[in-house]
């Protein structure tokens, strides 16, 4: 009976043990940043604080250099910018807010590195006599005679920041040759313990906070036929809360998802409409990649399109959101389109078929290698190559500097922008 | 994390084989070897009644009841060699908690969560009368939504079960048995504990 004890014992203990991981986004309330006095920066401040930067301190933690690039969140007739801070070393990135106080700038944040879980406090300050004076004035930033130091302090967790931060301006963010960059999941996975959950209205609110210029979403349909975001084939607690509901996403109605499901972060499942509509009037992003994940008829998405596309168009913004062709059987239900010659598509099979859909990118999988030859022929054909799904920083590195495709899919689009703007 | 607890449970699973398997191997050497002896095909039939005792996650977003009682039957079929350790299969049918709800304009609605054990089992006897199993395969999980329309949907679970059984022979081909058994859909997080009421009927010897 003893060694029946054990095993009882062992197997309770390995069934209890399922350890948590989180990595919460830190409570960032500064006084001196939310006082009265604090002033949002203009537009002229934010452009010239751009640009590449050396760590002078915190280097350890983050690396040598840091791209700081703004983006922005409209909410309402509210616009808020954010200034990222991307860095190479274990993926890191910082997402502030900027203010003006009397002559010097503050900029109040978080960081995270996303090769793990840590995450916590970052606060800076640029004074008067370290660049704010340049910055806050009307010229412009002249690179060879003014200079700025950035410092400050981050924490881990919920601490207080103490650890000092140190930057220093080097040069402008490389934009030469254009690229898209894309983040997988309308952000990145919830996996990943980002504060949205993907694919999700509130993670593609902040994919451009992450790096990215665009989004991949993951489309299929509802059982009355409403497309809207879910990567997997059957609702899981890896993406939902549990509520009871099991099975693929196509056995219910909008209406009972959006009434019963919610995502891991307590967010509902979106619609496509949805969520065209937040990208075209909410944020910066300008290329949506519908990824289509179910078989049968693809009208609805191509209405959508339409329809976004001259929104966007219509409030001067030009959104390429393009039907992702996977396969052959969603292949065969965008010919099955009237126009589909005239629909911005993205083709991820053969060059052939690519030219059978008029597909205006060609996306090959990364693990078919650099495939610079057929790059080519695509450009030559006024087409564009776009690479997925690349989450390695090596390799995001080799396809950087060695690969000619115009675009970068990626669950960490931070790293991904971090290569493309440090480029020289 | 779920891989991790499933090859736990699988380890641990054949960990209780290999012991099974030793026993046997001890009852061997102490009894003189005298060619092959009975075997027999017998069959557990039984009911009874499912606590859900995981977490029987309703949405936020409504206002709901849960029930964590249901019905549980199931029909397990074992070889019974001349030897400590029966193989066999499992089947049968289980409601594992189902919560009527009210949404925040008043609609009312209703889901229940079922599942269909499909398991391969292995079973020993501790005593004359005391028997462990222990068995792992699928769960074939039905969700019934009955909110804006009916819905029936599917969803295949790897899972597992445990169960301990007190047998009171009635006769020498039938006899009386309470089980009491961990029943769990692994991949979806659905587990009860149950407690059932058997009829063990030894359907014929060779």
């Amino acid at each position: 009976m003893k060694k029946y004890f054990i095993i009882s014992v062992l197997f309770i203990f390995s069934i209890a043990c399922k350890k948590q991981f989180e990595a919460p986004v830190p409570e960032t309330k500064w006084s001196a940043f939310d006082s009265a006095i604090a002033v949002s920066l203009s537009y002229n401040t934010r452009q010239k604080l751009e640009g590449i930067y050396s760590f002078s301190d915190g280097a350890d933690g983050f690396g040598d250099f840091t791209a700081l690039k703004w983006s922005y969140h409209i909410e309402n007739a509210d616009t808020t910018f954010y200034l990222s801070m991307f860095c190479e070393k274990q993926i890191a990135y910082f997402i502030c807010q900027g203010k003006r106080v009397d002559t010097n700038i503050l900029l109040n944040g978080y960081w995270r590195k996303m090769t793990n879980t840590e995450t916590g406090k970052a606060r800076f300050t640029i004074s008067r006599k370290n660049g704010a004076q340049h910055l806050l004035g009307a010229g412009p930033f002249n690179n060879n005679t003014d200079s700025i130091l950035i410092t400050g302090a981050y924490g881990n967790g919920a601490d207080v920041p103490d650890q000092k931060i140190t930057l220093k301006y080097r040069r402008p963010l490389y934009n030469a040759r254009p690229i898209d960059i894309l983040a997988d999941r309308g952000g990145g996975r919830t996996s990943d313990l980002l504060p949205a959950s993907e694919n999700s209205v509130e993670i593609i609110k902040m994919a451009s906070r992450f790096g990215g210029t665009g989004i991949e979403i993951d489309i299929r349909v509802s059982s009355d036929g409403v497309p809207l975001l879910f990567h997997d084939l059957t609702l899981n607690e890896r993406i939902i809360r549990k509520n009871g509901l099991l099975g693929p996403v196509e056995n219910y109605t909008y209406a009972q998802l959006n009434a019963l499901v919610r995502l891991e972060q307590g967010e509902h499942i979106p619609s496509v409409r949805e969520v065209l509509n937040t990208v075209v009037y909410n944020t910066p992003l300008n290329f949506v990649w519908l990824d289509v994940k179910y078989n049968s008829s693809l009208q609805a998405l191509r209405d959508l399109q339409k329809e976004f596309t001259q929104k966007a168009l219509a409030i001067g913004r030009k959104v390429d959101i393009v039907i992702g062709i996977p396969e052959r059987s969603i292949l065969n239900n965008f010919l099955a389109l009237k126009d589909y010659k005239d629909a911005l598509s993205l083709c991820e099979m053969s060059l052939e078929d690519v030219r059978t859909v008029n597909a205006h990118y060609w996306a090959p999988r990364w693990t078919l290698g650099l495939q610079n030859e057929m790059v080519d022929q695509m450009h030559a054909e006024g087409r564009k190559a776009i690479v997925w799904t690349l989450n390695v920083p090596g390799n995001v590195l080799e396809y950087m500097n060695e690969g000619r495709f115009d675009g970068i899919l990626s669950n960490y689009p931070s790293i991904v922008a971090y290569y493309y703007y440090a480029k020289q | 994390m779920q891989n991790n607890r499933l090859i736990h449970i699988i380890a641990l699973y054949l960990a209780f084989l290999s012991v099974s398997s030793k026993s046997y191997g001890q009852a061997d050497t102490s009894s003189p070897v005298s060619g092959r002896g009975k075997y027999a095909l017998v069959a557990y039939m039984g009911g009874g009644i499912g606590y859900y005792a995981v977490n029987a996650a309703t949405p936020a977003s409504v206002t709901a009841k849960t029930n964590r009682l249901g019905f549980v039957g199931s029909i397990r079929i074992l070889w019974h060699p001349d030897h400590l350790v029966r193989i066999g299969f499992e089947t049968g049918h289980m409601n594992f908690y189902s919560y009527t709800f009210r949404d925040s304009v008043g609609n009312t609605g209703k889901t229940s969560v079922s599942g269909v054990p499909l398991l391969l089992v292995a079973s020993m006897p501790l005593t004359k009368r005391w028997n462990v199993f222990a068995g792992a395969g699928f769960y074939n999980l039905t969700t019934k939504l009955d909110y804006f329309g009916k819905n029936d949907s599917h969803k295949l679970s790897v899972g597992w079960m445990m169960a301990a059984s007190y047998i009171y022979p009635l006769s020498e081909k039938l006899g009386l048995a309470t089980e009491l058994k961990w029943m769990d859909a692994n991949e979806t997080v659905d587990a009860s504990i149950c407690l059932q009421l058997q009829l063990v009927w030894k359907l014929f010897t060779w």
